[in-house]
């Protein structure tokens, strides 16, 4: 009874030390396996599309690959191809890939009651990972506009006419008080002045006639 | 084996485990910042999240100290003679510390009283009006002497549109002085580029520290 106690204990020590050596092992693994990746959620409607990443097929799901940018895309047979440019960063890490249906087989399978649903699902993350991203490129604009009559000020943004993804915030219906605290409110909302595009209306840099 | 073997065993393996798993969760939830660090007499690191102010004390060559991830730390130093006395944030982002404390005060008071005319010179060589609209304040040296800024103030009534108050950035380049960014409101890399960000972001600051807003309202 002793002796077989103790066959038990030695088990339960061996299987403890297992359990402990495979955790350390899973451990090491995903710290060096994931290591400088960022891990991307690709979905894929209808599921059993060809997914690739830069050429390599990929299952859906939730892939690890290097910041930047990426090419993903979904193939299927009567579908036109979904291509989605991503540059992958810890802020921008979801693909939703929707090949549309062409063939007559590929419309029936879209008209079935429950394929329009998934689709607005998947498009719908898809809007709202392009709104996060955007709001985390450009911090500010989920403030703006705002008035401040007392002050006063006004903080608005407007986008570049040449290239949509830059914008400027526009510090306007002011004085000159008004423009230190306009300035003072945006270091209050934890956004850096010296990262944005800012133009003033109503300010002329008396220096500037001279330069 | 008899029941008190067992136990005594059994007690052994608990403590083992318990003590693997904080020596695990030591090395695996801790981390080392690396130091590099000159011109300083003392350091100590304070857990940030704690409201006991006293820290551990380290030595003033020392070359890292270890943290506990998700923390944020103040790491304060006490500068050598002539240097100031300080401190910086160690975050969960950060990951190496340089630690090179400016010129103390008085150090930057006696540098910049001897500097003052090539400054004075080198602003109206890049704003020749500038003594016409403006005011320019003593300012601050800094970066070792290397980094000048200083006010404009508006010498029209407060009321005009464009009474705002300037700033301007210098920078000592061999032994002349230079306006790396020229007389404005604010300062951004998009607008100054060629300009370091560290430069920008000093002279921001510097702005922010020194020009504030009248309590009076508008209306």
């Amino acid at each position: 009874m002793q002796a077989s106690n103790r066959r038990q204990l030695v088990k339960i020590g061996i299987l403890l030390g297992v359990i402990v050596v495979l955790w350390l092992g899973w451990l090491v693994f995903l710290k060096t396996s994931h290591s400088g990746k960022i891990g991307v959620g690709v979905e894929v409607l209808p599921s059993d599309s060809i997914v690739k990443i830069d050429g390599a097929q990929i299952s859906a799901g939730t892939i690890y690959t290097t910041p930047g940018k990426h090419v993903f895309t979904a193939e299927k047979s009567g579908f036109k191809t979904a291509n989605v440019t991503l540059t992958v960063s810890s802020t921008n890490k979801y693909v939703g890939l929707l090949p549309e249906p062409q063939s007559d087989e590929a419309n029936k399978w879209a008209a079935q009651s429950d394929v329009w649903p998934k689709r607005e699902e998947i498009a719908s993350r898809r809007a709202d990972a392009a709104g996060e991203e955007t709001d985390a490129q450009n911090p500010l604009l989920q403030y703006l506009p705002y008035d401040d009559i007392s002050a006063p000020f006004t903080v608005d943004y407007y986008f570049d006419t040449k290239d949509t993804t830059k914008t400027y915030v526009l510090i306007k219906n002011s004085t000159a008080n008004g423009r230190i605290r306009a300035l003072n409110w945006i270091r209050e909302k934890g956004i850096d002045p010296a990262d944005l595009n800012i133009t003033f209306d109503g300010f002329q840099n008396p220096l500037r006639k001279d330069y | 084996m008899s029941r008190r073997k067992n136990t005594i065993l059994i007690t052994l393996l608990a403590i083992a485990i318990a003590v693997a798993f904080f020596v695990i969760r030591y090395f695996t939830q801790t981390r080392m910042v690396p130091l590099s660090v000159k011109n300083i007499s003392s350091l100590s690191l304070v857990d940030a999240s704690k409201k006991k102010a006293s820290g551990k004390s380290y030595a003033a060559n020392t070359k890292a100290v270890r943290v506990w991830d998700g923390k944020t730390y103040t790491l304060s130093y006490v500068g050598s003679d002539g240097y100031a006395t300080s401190s910086v944030s160690i975050t969960p982002k950060t990951e190496s510390v340089t630690i090179d404390p400016d010129y103390s005060d008085a150090k930057n008071s006696n540098l910049l009283a001897e500097a003052m005319p090539d400054i004075i010179a080198a602003i109206h060589g890049a704003a020749p009006t500038v003594d016409q609209y403006y005011t320019i304040s003593r300012g601050n040296l800094m970066k070792h002497g290397a980094w000048y800024f200083t006010n404009l103030v508006y010498k029209g009534p407060s009321d005009d549109d464009s009474s705002d108050t300037l700033t301007t950035g210098l920078q000592k380049v061999g032994d002349e002085w230079k306006v790396a960014l020229f007389p404005s409101i604010v300062f951004t890399t998009s607008a100054n580029q060629g300009v370091s960000k560290d430069f920008i972001e000093a002279a921001n600051n510097y702005r922010f520290t020194t020009v504030t807003p009248t309590a009076e309202s508008y209306y």
